[in-house]
């Protein structure tokens, strides 16, 4: 139940770090289901994962400048 | 005793335990042994009750793929949690956790729920158990396919028990040393590991090829590790330099 409601918890407050998450795993998906490119989808997942802490990251920042 | 197929299931097992020791041991160092062993202990029983019930036919009732993108799912949630928040610990842009501090109000909240409260972390137990349950899945499937393959499942059990008793020795006595590491160090490792094998398992249930299989594990967090540290500098840097030409106009 608390794993539950921590998970909620999560999306809601980084919506942006799950998106991310989301978007990485939906590319990789949809390059290995083309077939010839299945072994080059390790790089765009990696690449994008780490983008999406960048992006959580870099709205974080933003927000504290504003501050 | 058939010391190849022993030897086989060794050193396939092997990697696995290495890999459920190293999550175990993240959630020991930062959620404490309760929490640990709980969920790994719970693995293990799950996994025990699944081998007894269903025997053999569980290398095709069980789809793994599923589970490892599930599994993989949930790492990279709490991983690439911790990691984003080491960073901003690291950069200054978030206050470092005060770990004294934190103790002392855990302490005085436990005190408050009287003597419910168990010390297991749900988050941390529910990490353990999905590291255990998942390589363990994995190193059953492995006795099970070098033993039946050769015709000598005794030899296979064996070889794994023996790669069991030795990796959880070496977790045993690298326990001490890593507890000397400080808070924030140690999340901001934890957050790596586990966002390199959280990326590495759904990638897996999702299909993806990995180059040289576990391999690309270490791969993975060597990248995530030296991105995470240029951008730790980086962000540092734009910091300085925020605070300098804000104390510049405050002074003229």
């Amino acid at each position: 139940m608390k794993a539950i409601k921590v998970l909620v918890g999560l999306i809601y407050d980084d919506p942006w770090l799950v998106g991310g998450i989301v978007v990485a795993l939906a590319v990789a998906k949809i390059l290995t289901l083309s077939g010839h490119a299945r072994f080059a989808a390790m790089i765009p997942l990696v690449v994008l994962l780490f983008g999406s802490i960048v992006l959580s990251i870099s709205r974080e920042v933003a927000k504290n400048r504003r501050a | 005793m058939n010391w190849y197929v022993a030897g086989a299931s060794f050193l396939g097992t092997a990697v696995e335990f290495v890999e459920a020791l190293t999550i175990v041991l993240a959630v020991l160092l930062t959620k404490g042994w309760k929490t640990a062993f709980a969920g790994a202990a719970l693995a293990v029983v799950v996994l025990v009750a699944l081998v007894l019930i269903v025997g053999y036919p569980l290398i095709h009732a069980v789809q793994l793929p599923v589970v490892q993108f599930i599994v993989g799912l949930l790492m990279l949630l709490f991983g690439m949690r911790w990691l984003r928040k080491a960073i901003l610990r690291y950069t200054g842009y978030k206050a470092v956790h005060d770990e004294g501090k934190a103790f002392a109000e855990e302490l005085e909240k436990q005190k408050g729920r009287g003597s419910k409260a168990s010390g297991i972390d749900g988050f941390g137990a529910l990490t353990a158990f999905n590291g255990v349950f998942l390589e363990g899945l994995e190193s059953v499937f492995i006795v099970i396919t070098v033993g039946l393959s050769a015709h000598s499942l005794a030899a296979a059990v064996w070889g794994s028990v023996v790669a069991l008793v030795l990796v959880v020795l070496a977790g045993v006595a690298f326990r001490s040393p890593l507890q000397a590491v400080p808070e924030n160090t140690l999340k901001f490792v934890v957050g790596v590991l586990l966002s390199s094998f959280g990326t590495f398992w759904a990638g897996e249930g999702l299909g993806v090829a990995w180059f040289d299989q576990d391999v690309s594990i270490l791969v993975v967090a060597g990248f995530f590790l030296v991105a995470s540290l240029l951008y730790v500098a980086w962000l540092r840097a734009l910091r300085r330099k925020a605070l300098m030409s804000e104390s510049r106009s405050m002074s003229s």
